[in-house]
């Protein structure tokens, strides 16, 4: 059962230096789960409060205009950890991603979820698609152009 | 092979963590600098924490993310240890501080820590985005520079990228960026298709289908920094006034003949996003100023994509430079940032004296003057200082900063009473 407590007030953002360890601590505790070991939750209520924080659209969902103003960003990590672990195929829409997702944040929030070896895959798959987002980013700033690295 | 990943993010983690308590063993001028340091012990600690759950059985992709995301901060956070060492170097601008750290305060929150550093690089540069250090500003300025006053408004620019991130101002524009993009894809429709023709069936659905979104999220995340970027040069000129073009152009005129970051506006476009600012500041820029930057140069036309992203960024962020406007004005009160011609006078006069000046009210003031000074011909009447100007007026502009730091003191020690 996930604990309901340390509901965060964070906004979501990608850059969120915890976001990482979150993810990666949430991992760990589905992982530890699916193998029948006890874990206490911390990390994987913390990554359903930052998922339903990006994406929960309460009184918004399906508004066009919410859909217009999302970071385009937040959705293609999403989307792309999602289309990594899908069993049912490809997660091409927005709407896909906020449904798949949401049903995934409840299910975590519940403690009903049956599959634990998905939920831990989706953790990975999310972590591994935020790090290669974030090395991308930082190609955009100017290095000097004399400094050459071993990698 | 995942053992020995493992075993190696261990102990590029305990690398870390010992080389964080030699950094605090350092002797800091002010306490921000340790603080920092004590909260990146911890995060790294976690990080330690979370590598030793796992054993044998754990699965190895969640070994594999676990070790990754170590490193990878330990990686992206080295160069912040580097600037925290530095801050403790003598050639910093140690005068700077209690007035920069009040200004911080006046602008992002009482809580505000500030650290000082240099870098050997050429520009200057702040750190954001470190949300577990989000009541940290971070001030970077080239190492050959870092005490030199005349560059000192430009600290105004590496606030403004604080008080971006603090107010998530782009979350604010999110909406208008992304309809400003769909706007742009729409009308260059011809060109969208050429560069990605398997989309070419998805006019309609340019925000709603995932895989179309992708086709364009670089030109948002390039809008999006090239706003945050314009609206620090509006904070550095509501802050500091004409002294900030000075600085800006100290700083960058030189640079007209490089290939453009597509992260800034093009050098030209941002002075003239400036000049319009300053217009409706009242502050004087004459055009021989904007006709020092020309545009640098795009990428090549073989590069079509790029440009294209480039483009689009561009006519996004010239449709928000309002919005941009009125977020400055929003956040940093025109009253106490005004400047004071009485006093920037006053200012120059103490100068010319070669004595620091009192009641300057405001780094801002002390900053104008010196940049009138160090423009006008024949400044100072005894020659050697004036062969001298430059350094002459360094010493008495950091004196005077310290003045105004005095006076500070005093008059929130007397208000406080």
């Amino acid at each position: 059962m996930i604990a309901k407590e340390e509901q965060t007030t964070k906004q979501f953002a990608l850059n969120d230096p915890y976001l990482p360890l979150i993810i990666s601590g949430a991992a760990i505790e589905f992982d530890k789960l699916s193998r029948g070991e006890e874990v206490d939750f911390v990390d994987a209520n913390k990554l359903a409060c930052f998922l339903s924080e990006a994406l929960e659209s309460e009184d918004k969902f399906d508004d066009a205009i919410y859909i217009k103003g999302f970071d385009p960003n937040v959705l293609s990590v999403i989307g792309k950890a999602f289309n990594a672990v899908s069993k049912t195929g490809k997660t091409d829409t927005v709407k896909d991603i906020l449904e798949n997702s949401l049903k995934m944040v409840s299910e975590m929030r519940s403690g009903k979820a049956t599959d634990y070896d998905f939920l831990r895959d989706f953790c990975v798959a999310f972590g591994e698609a935020l790090l290669s987002y974030r090395s991308s980013f930082n190609t955009y700033r100017p290095i000097n152009r004399f400094r050459k690295y071993a990698s | 092979m995942i053992e020995l990943v493992h075993k190696l993010a261990k102990s590029q983690i305990e690398h870390t963590l010992k080389e964080i308590e030699s950094l605090l063993c350092s002797e800091f001028p002010y306490n921000s600098s340790k603080e920092a340091l004590i909260i990146l012990q911890n995060i790294f600690n976690t990080h330690k924490e979370k590598i030793n759950l796992l054993d044998e059985n754990s699965d190895p992709s969640t070994i594999s993310l676990a070790c990754n995301s170590a490193i990878t901060e330990n990686k992206d956070y080295l160069d912040l240890f580097g600037f925290i060492l530095r801050s403790t170097n003598i050639r910093n601008a140690f005068e700077v501080y209690g007035p920069l750290l009040r200004l911080c305060r006046e602008l992002l929150g009482n809580d505000i820590k500030l650290i000082i550093s240099s870098e050997w690089s050429f520009s200057a540069y702040t750190y954001i985005g470190f949300k577990f250090l989000s009541n940290f500003v971070f001030i970077g300025l080239p190492a050959p520079q870092s005490s030199n006053s005349f560059l000192l408004p430009i600290a105004g620019h590496e606030i403004g990228h604080n008080l971006w991130s603090t107010n998530n101002i782009e979350n604010d524009l999110s909406q208008k960026i992304n309809t400003s993009l769909e706007e742009k894809i729409k009308e260059t429709w011809d060109t969208y298709i050429k560069i990605f023709p398997q989309h070419k069936d998805k006019k309609e659905e340019l925000l709603t289908d995932l895989i179309t979104r992708l086709t364009w999220s670089e030109a948002y995340n390039l809008c999006s920094a090239q706003l945050e970027e314009s609206f620090c040069d509006l904070v550095g000129i509501r802050l500091f006034g004409s002294s900030y073009l000075y600085a800006y152009a100290y700083a960058r005129s030189s640079l007209n003949k490089e290939e453009r970051i597509p992260i800034y506006p093009n050098h030209k476009d941002r002075v003239i996003i400036m000049a319009k600012y300053c217009d409706m500041c009242g502050i004087n820029i004459d055009k021989e100023y904007i006709d020092a930057f020309s545009n640098m140069a795009e990428p090549s036309e073989d590069y079509q994509r790029e440009l294209y992203m480039i483009q689009l960024a561009d006519y996004a962020r010239q449709q928000l430079i309002d919005d941009i406007i009125s977020k400055v004005d929003s956040f940093i009160n025109k009253e106490t940032h005004k400047n004071d011609n009485q006093a920037s006078e006053q200012c120059l006069k103490s100068f010319k004296m070669m004595v620091p000046c009192q009641n300057s009210n405001g780094l801002h003031n002390i900053l104008n003057a010196a940049w009138k000074a160090l423009l006008e011909d024949n400044f100072f009447k005894n020659k050697e200082a004036e062969d001298k100007k430059e350094a002459a007026l360094n010493e008495i502009v950091l004196k005077s900063i310290e003045v105004l730091e005095i006076e500070q003191i005093l008059n929130s020690s007397i208000n406080a009473n």
